[in-house]
């Protein structure tokens, strides 16, 4: 399959004729690493699955609206990482049983789900970072997962590399006592 | 802070614990663009609609002419109604006065007794409500 760059897509997307060319070529390159983006919060392969494709939809009736001011991967993760955060917090609202108690199920829950392959320890640990606070939950798994830079995170998520720093911090603060407490 | 997030990857690494159906992200992009509603290609009406739309475009002002000369008309025969109802010559019992509708002094008696018996109302009740008319 024939790859594209940034500006290569762009120009496919701008024009009615190859738009549809276009949107295909990107959902083909970029939609994997948006899946597990997603699916890093929400957790489950069949609401990543749904989530992602909401977001694609999204992107495709919102190509009017894009600029092109930024590169295309950052459009859609903000997209994308909008729609799984939106998802969760409905998901929360749903749910009957208080927030204590929805923590401590989660580790069960991932062991019960055949698509995590994890033990238990790891299973403790997205319990844990899905414990942290939205911002600081997000700003951790793009820096420490996805290795993105605070500039990029800056332009997904609309805040400051300052702040988004502070919130690394105390993310891995977080974390790294969890694995205290468990040793 | 460096030495927080070396230990970090010394427990738990950047390994990926969740995983994916089979063939997942292979299908993934067709079921994606299935949802997405295909678009018009030009072969498909080249001629018609330009020519339907030049039709439409020149025929417009005149449509609009014609409304507007129809509403003209629906008003005017609607006011030339009014005022013929009103030019009537009524019975002098029925006569009102058409400059001052709401002056009472314009009413006769006679309209008022056909109003007042039409309405079953006598004189006691009559002056109940004048009565009570120069109070509040």
């Amino acid at each position: 399959m024939e790859s594209y760059d940034d500006q290569q897509l762009k120009d496919l997307l701008k024009s009615p004729a190859t738009q549809r060319k276009g949107f295909e070529a990107m959902v083909r390159q970029y939609s994997e690493q948006l899946y597990w983006q997603v699916r890093r919060i929400v957790l489950v392969h069949e609401d990543a699955d749904d989530v992602l494709q909401n977001a694609l939809l999204k992107a495709w009736s919102s190509l009017s609206t894009f600029k092109g001011d930024s590169k295309l991967i950052t459009w859609l993760t903000r997209i994308a990482i909008n729609e799984a955060l939106d998802f969760t917090r409905r998901q929360k609202k749903r749910q009957t049983l208080s927030a204590d108690d929805t923590t401590l199920g989660l580790a069960n829950k991932l062991m019960a789900d055949k698509y995590f392959d994890g033990d238990e320890t790891e299973a403790q640990l997205q319990e844990a970072i899905a414990s942290l606070p939205e911002v600081q939950r997000t700003v951790f798994q793009m820096r420490y997962y996805d290795e993105m830079k605070y500039s990029d995170i800056s332009e997904v998520l609309g805040t400051s590399e300052g702040g988004l720093k502070a919130s690394y911090h105390i993310a891995v603060k977080k974390i790294t006592e969890f694995f205290h407490r468990h040793d | 802070m460096i030495n927080e997030e070396d230990f970090l990857n010394s427990k738990m690494g950047k390994r990926n614990p969740f995983t994916v159906p089979e063939g997942y992200f292979e299908q993934l992009t067709q079921q994606v663009m299935d949802k997405i509603p295909q678009a018009v290609t030009t072969e498909m009406k080249p001629v018609r609609k330009p020519a339907k739309i030049a039709v439409m475009k020149r025929l417009r002002p005149w449509l609009y002419a014609a409304a507007c000369i129809c509403v003209g008309v629906f008003i005017a025969a609607i006011a030339f109604n009014n005022r013929s109802e009103v030019a009537t010559p009524q019975p002098a019992s029925q006569q009102i006065a058409v400059n001052e509708p709401t002056d009472y002094n314009y009413y006769s008696d006679s309209y008022i007794d056909e109003e007042a018996d039409y309405a079953m109302i006598d004189n006691q009740e009559i002056y109940a409500c004048l009565m009570a008319d120069m109070y509040y």
